[in-house]
């Protein structure tokens, strides 16, 4: 049975998800949800044989348990304006609010510029590679003839540039209003 | 305390870099990271929540132009597939948030919806699956590029390749798929598309669809598939067996009569190999299901009972043959 590898890999490793799951933040029945979606997952969709089966396992509990609380926000969203399409009635709406947010958006983005702009041009490209391109690391060290280590050294700072200049934009420009937010978080 | 916040942030983005290609050893051992110290997970969570939100922002951002002195070596060569060490095929097939990650800057043509489209690429050989929405889930086959709107999940536009759609039906707002100047509006189903430049095969499970190819309008059963040559303008609808539709996700590829030069394409797909049929039997009938579950390009000859054919290669193109005609 060469398609079920990555399920006879998934029963022992049952519980050493669970607690990457409860360690993650997710809720007891929430990481057993996620669990069990996984399984069913596995079960159906028959993949070839994956060398680090472990690896594979952890990634799709990540994305699973992400999915999950990023579509908890949006799912609440969603029902917020289908409630209010289904009762005819007509919810206040400041048009201030989504301005603010296009602004916000545009400020980020510009930020953002800025940053990468000011970066060396080595460490741009190997983190559009890596973020954008979607290239591995290894596959970027050879190509350019470097370390996989020296091309994560470029990435950390790469993300750490973003990260500082965000902590500054947050700080400028008031609490909770950073778009990273709203994926995990609802706003009411 | 024995970490700043800094270097706790720091620290987690090492893993959160490491881990995009992290192996068993290094899942293992972030796990104990986590297990450490309940900040972890929280400086984790603030990368990680970080990265996300370069998602819409990053198809609009200019990066410098990699240096002219840097050769490229997969653009350097055109017609040869992309190199297997990109991508491995199981390895694409769990992550509907890995694929997410891997968003190409798309440039001018898309008018007003410019900023929030991003285009989505496999390699040949490669499979990966995009979840749209808790119940729209797109399986893009190897050597297919598609376009998809980060504002407007019940869209999406195929450009070439192959796909199996499974469709939430919404009557406010039906899912609709665009190809050149057809598009196909859902009426909640689960159905596979093959984009050629020169045809397109359609082929429903459940549910229905309604292809629509230059304003008119063919609808499309359950049990159903259809093949338009759309240079010609002419399309014709026959039935398929349900359980056969999008079959090349689990690796087998089922045919009741297709010609010999389709399986080809599909083989390629799905192999990530370039594959070819000599003139003389490309329009061959192929019956029966191939298992391509244990066949990788190199082991493409041992195809080559089954499909009655001789396999010949030339360069990195493997060209199927009559199986007794005259040897070169």
């Amino acid at each position: 049975m060469p398609d079920s590898g990555l399920l006879q890999t998934f029963l022992p490793a049952r519980p050493e998800l669970l607690r990457f799951l409860r360690l993650r933040g997710a809720m007891p029945d929430e990481a057993e949800d996620i669990l069990q979606s996984m399984g069913l997952k596995l079960a159906e969709q028959e993949t070839g044989p994956v060398d680090q089966p472990r690896a594979y396992l952890y990634r799709m509990a990540t994305n699973e348990f992400l999915l999950h609380r990023r579509g908890d926000a949006r799912r609440r969203r969603r029902d917020e304006s289908w409630v209010d399409a289904q009762s005819g009635f007509m919810r206040e709406v400041d048009p201030q609010p989504s301005a603010e947010t296009v602004l916000i958006a545009s400020q980020h983005l510009h930020l953002l510029q800025g940053v990468i702009t000011a970066m060396p041009e080595r460490t741009a490209t190997i983190f559009r590679l890596f973020r954008l391109d979607g290239v591995p690391q290894k596959t970027i060290a050879a190509d350019l003839g470097i370390s996989v280590s020296a091309v994560e050294k470029h990435l950390a700072r790469a993300y750490l540039d973003i990260l500082q200049a965000r902590k500054k934009f947050d700080e400028e420009s008031g609490p909770a209003r950073h778009p990273a937010h709203e994926q995990g978080h609802h706003h009411d | 305390m024995t970490e700043t916040a800094s270097d706790l942030t720091e620290t987690a983005l090492r893993w959160h870099i490491r881990l995009r290609n992290g192996g068993d050893a290094d899942w293992d051992a972030f796990a104990d990271w986590l297990a450490q110290n309940p900040d972890h997970a929280e400086a984790y969570a603030e990368v990680e929540a970080m990265d996300h939100a370069l998602d819409s922002a990053l198809p609009d951002l200019h990066f410098p132009a990699p240096q002219p002195a840097e050769p490229q070596p997969v653009a350097a060569n055109d017609d040869a597939p992309a190199p297997a060490r990109r991508w491995r095929w199981a390895a694409g097939a769990g992550g509907a948030l890995a694929a997410g990650l891997v968003l190409a800057l798309v440039g001018g043509p898309f008018g007003e919806h410019g900023s929030s489209r991003y285009q989505i690429t496999t390699a040949p050989g490669e499979s990966r699956t995009i979840d749209l929405d808790a119940g729209t889930q797109i399986t893009l086959n190897g050597d297919t590029q598609m376009v998809f709107d980060r504002k407007d999940a019940r869209f999406a536009r195929l450009d070439h390749g192959e796909a199996l759609f499974a469709v939430q039906h919404d009557t406010q707002h039906p899912f609709t798929l665009e190809m050149g100047t057809s598009r196909i509006v859902d009426i909640g189903t689960l159905f596979n598309v093959v984009s050629l430049p020169d045809q397109t095969r359609i082929a429903v499970a459940e549910g229905a669809v309604d292809y629509r190819p230059d304003g008119q309008s063919i609808p499309l059963h359950a049990g159903q598939q259809m093949q338009a040559d759309t240079a010609a303008g002419t399309a014709r609808v026959s039935p398929i067996d349900h359980d056969t539709v999008g079959s090349w996700r689990h690796r087998r590829l089922s045919y009741d009569g297709s010609p010999l030069e389709q399986v080809a394409q599909d083989l390629g797909r799905v192999l990530g190999a370039a594959i070819r049929v000599d003139a003389r039997i490309a329009h061959r009938p192929v019956f029966g299901t191939i298992d391509v579950q244990d066949i990788t390009p190199v082991r493409i000859p041992l195809l080559a009972s089954a499909l009655n054919v001789r396999v010949v290669k030339q360069g990195k193109t493997w060209i199927l043959k009559p199986a007794h005609g005259p040897t070169p």
